[in-house]
């Protein structure tokens, strides 16, 4: 396979819209009420120690990504099974993504067209997207975070007169047991869903500190979420925002400046549907790499048209309608992907720290 | 819609898999025969409105006892 490489600040803006994509539209889990900025902060907590290990790997490893690094670890075998559990854990993370983008659509602006129909588009804008290559896809993060960073910029100075800064208090009403539950939720979608970043490793320059690039895009998009919630609810309320599917969308809707300014909630689809478009590309990148590196393939571009089919296919069939969605994704997501997020990475982090002092050793003796 | 289907297929077979199999990529070009094999008999099936089953409850079935 040929050398693909981006700079720090392409995997930096990757990092920000893989985070902010659906969080931007979906909103929070909601038990924690006004509090849940107080749960998003405990799981950017939580999140960044993680991130240090994800990032310690690319040091253990450099130039490798996950596929490479179970293999090395665990061997040809177990290493492979356990890519697969991978490759199955991007492939439905896409599915799920394109499917929240179908239910938007289905929901709010496209209430007539059949939902395959946008969520096909967008997957064939991803399956060109990774064919072309990942430079091409930090390009247009590096591109696309801007405008989407400037959007997010104005629609918050433009809420500010709707602000209504009593649905604030009181603080922690819910009890903190709803705050760490949020916490949880918060933290597995999207914080430690960074871990599909492994994937696309290898086209990080061994000299980028991993440590950096991987830590401000959580940082940045963990901010960037949390003001976004504190408008939703400081316009809404915590009561409205549980009852709605897309609060972001509700709470743009309101923007009223002087009966001129109006309507301006397609321009908050917009920034979800580019922020989407990153995360899909990003998933189907790491799927076709994974599948590439299981089987031995020449190329991951063979692979990426059909696991872009099956991506858009899954996501048609995954789920019976949009509170099937909604309860899959604030209450079993969680539990679903702890063992990815979290489990097997620390079992990697570990097996790594032996095998490459094991290496270091076997190298002195020589 | 089902003719179109295989229509759209066929063409698809012979921009993708065959093509990697006129480059002289074996390997790659069995894995991707497999994988449009996979998104053909969905697609089909989609088509026809057959009832897929999804992997949401198993998922949900997992969580559930673990909890």
């Amino acid at each position: 396979m040929s050398k693909e490489t981006i700079t720090g600040g392409q995997y930096t803006s990757i990092t920000i819209m893989f985070m902010i994509s659906s969080s931007l539209f979906m909103g929070g889990a909601g038990l924690s009420g006004n509090s849940i900025w107080v749960s998003l902060l405990l799981a950017i907590t939580m999140a960044v120690p993680l991130v240090c290990i994800y990032a310690r790997l690319h040091a253990l490893f450099p130039g490798k990504n996950i596929f490479d690094m179970l293999i090395a670890v665990f061997g040809k075998v177990a290493g492979r099974v356990v890519a697969c559990s991978y490759i199955w854990y991007s492939l439905h993370l896409g599915a799920l993504v394109l499917r929240n983008f179908g239910e938007f659509s289905k929901t709010v602006p496209l209430t007539a067209t059949p939902m395959i129909v946008p969520m096909l588009c967008i997957g064939l804008l991803c399956v060109w997207a990774v064919r072309a290559g990942i430079e091409v896809i930090g390009r247009s993060a590096k591109f696309l975070v801007l405008f989407v960073l400037f959007e997010l910029f104005i629609i918050q100075i433009f809420s500010l007169p709707l602000f209504e800064y009593h649905h604030l208090l009181p603080l922690l009403d819910n009890g903190w047991n709803a705050v760490l539950s949020d916490a949880m939720s918060s933290f597995s979608f999207p914080l430690a869903e960074t871990v599909l970043l492994l994937g696309a490793f290898h086209s990080l320059p061994d000299r980028a500190s991993a440590y950096r690039v991987m830590l401000s895009g959580v940082l940045i998009s963990g901010g960037v979420i949390i003001l976004v919630y504190l408008r939703n609810m400081l316009v809404l309320g915590p009561e409205i925002i549980t009852s709605l599917y897309f609060p972001s969308y509700v709470a743009t809707s309101r923007i009223n400046i002087g009966d001129f300014l109006t309507r301006i909630e397609g321009s908050s689809a917009i920034a979800f549907v580019t922020a989407l478009v990153i995360k899909v590309s990003l998933c189907l990148y790491v799927a076709s790499i994974g599948i590439a590196k299981v089987f031995n393939l020449k190329s991951y571009r063979s692979v990426v048209l059909q696991m872009g089919l099956i991506m858009v296919y899954l996501s048609v069939f995954i789920f019976k309608d949009i509170m099937g969605m909604q309860y899959f994704a604030f209450h079993i997501y969680k539990v679903y992907a702890f063992p990815f997020q979290v489990i097997i990475p620390m079992i990697l982090w570990i097996g790594s720290e032996i095998v490459v002092r094991r290496n270091k050793n076997k190298t002195a003796v020589a | 819609m089902a003719v179109l289907i295989v229509f759209l297929y066929a063409f698809i077979v012979l921009i993708d898999p065959y093509g990697l199999l006129k480059q002289g990529l074996k390997r790659d070009f069995y894995v991707c025969s497999a994988l449009c094999l996979l998104s053909f008999v969905i697609a089909f099936s989609l088509t026809m409105k057959w009832d897929i089953p999804s992997p949401t409850p198993l998922i949900e079935g997992w969580v559930k006892q673990l909890h």
